[in-house]
């Protein structure tokens, strides 16, 4: 994982749109999955340039693992979210959920 | 849509991206359980439904209610391929050989049940005997084969289904030709269709 400022406590990587949507996608992906690269752009309804840049990211960070393959002469990209990934993405998500808690005193 | 983690956007609209986006690809990656119950449901309904007027009531030919019946059977089986088949392209892993594994589950259960209806057929079984057990046999291989889905991908739907096919096999043959089919059409087409609307319901909710 990478080091890095956080937003309150906010992992950095995921904190940020594309980034968040892509993460969501492939976590909801299960466990032993893999989603192909268009499949993925499908989903997500994002261009291919900007998807890259945002999965280099991810895969820089060691949430998302990129399989490169051959299916017949044609390569293909599979994505999918590393256990690391899964980790930060619930982290995350749990982290935005202790924040939007009311703060009245903090109640159990 | 290019942002910057720096930024630091909004905790509450950063949820609802998440979740937004979560229900959005499990939408377009998960089967819809309307289309595929739904589609046997029609096959359960009408196919067995016409061999029970057939029989019973001899409003058609039982040579023409059984071609029906196959045709609508294999039109559920390639429903349910086709729109699988979409559901899940991309998508490469073990839900993959699972899934395929499971569907050579229900082939060979019916290549069997095939062949032993052809054997009890030669071995000179009546054709209301061979009417009983048609239905009888089918309904213990998709009973059994539905609750241990339900049972492995603890779906509650899928294993009551079961059971339910299991009860209408049982009774049906107690009951005897042609109620069976009448059982069969009713009750089977019936549970199949009422999987359908829930599912419908779900995914609505």
């Amino acid at each position: 994982m990478t080091s890095g400022p956080t937003l309150n406590g906010l992992d950095p990587v995921i904190h940020a749109e594309s980034r968040l949507r892509i993460t969501a996608t492939l976590a909801a992906v299960d466990r032993g999955d893999r989603l192909s690269f268009p499949r993925l752009q499908k989903l997500l309804d994002m261009t291919a340039g900007n998807l890259s840049t945002h999965l280099r990211r991810l895969e820089d960070a060691g949430y998302v693992e990129v399989t490169k393959t051959f299916e017949g002469r044609t390569p293909a990209t599979y994505l999918a979210l590393t256990d690391p990934g899964r980790v930060a993405f619930a982290t995350y998500t749990a982290a935005l959920r202790a924040l939007l808690r009311p703060t009245d005193g903090g109640s159990a | 849509m290019t942002d910057d983690a720096t930024r630091g956007p909004d905790p509450a609209a950063m949820l609802a991206v998440a979740e937004e986006q979560q229900a959005r690809a499990l939408r377009l990656l998960e089967p819809d359980g309307a289309v595929i119950y739904g589609a046997w449901g029609v096959a359960w309904l009408v196919g067995p439904g016409l061999m029970w007027l057939s029989r019973a009531h001899d409003v058609l030919p039982i040579g023409v209610a059984g071609a029906v019946f196959a045709a609508l059977l294999l039109g559920a089986g390639a429903v349910t391929a086709v729109h699988v088949g979409r559901r899940t392209q991309g998508v490469q892993g073990v839900s993959q050989q699972t899934g395929a594994l499971h569907g050579w589950s229900w082939f060979l259960g019916f290549a069997t049940l095939t062949a032993i209806m052809a054997a009890t057929a030669r071995a000179g079984a009546s054709d209301d005997l061979l009417a009983l057990l048609w239905t009888a046999l089918s309904c213990l291989v998709v009973g059994v084969l539905y609750m241990a889905a339900g049972a492995l991908w603890r779906d509650l739907v899928q294993y009551s289904i079961g059971v339910w096919i299991l009860v209408i096999g049982a009774a049906g043959a107690l009951a005897g030709v042609p109620t069976n089919q009448l059982l069969m059409s009713l009750a089977g087409g019936g549970v199949f269709l009422g999987a359908a609307a829930l599912s419908r319901l779900r995914r609505r909710a």
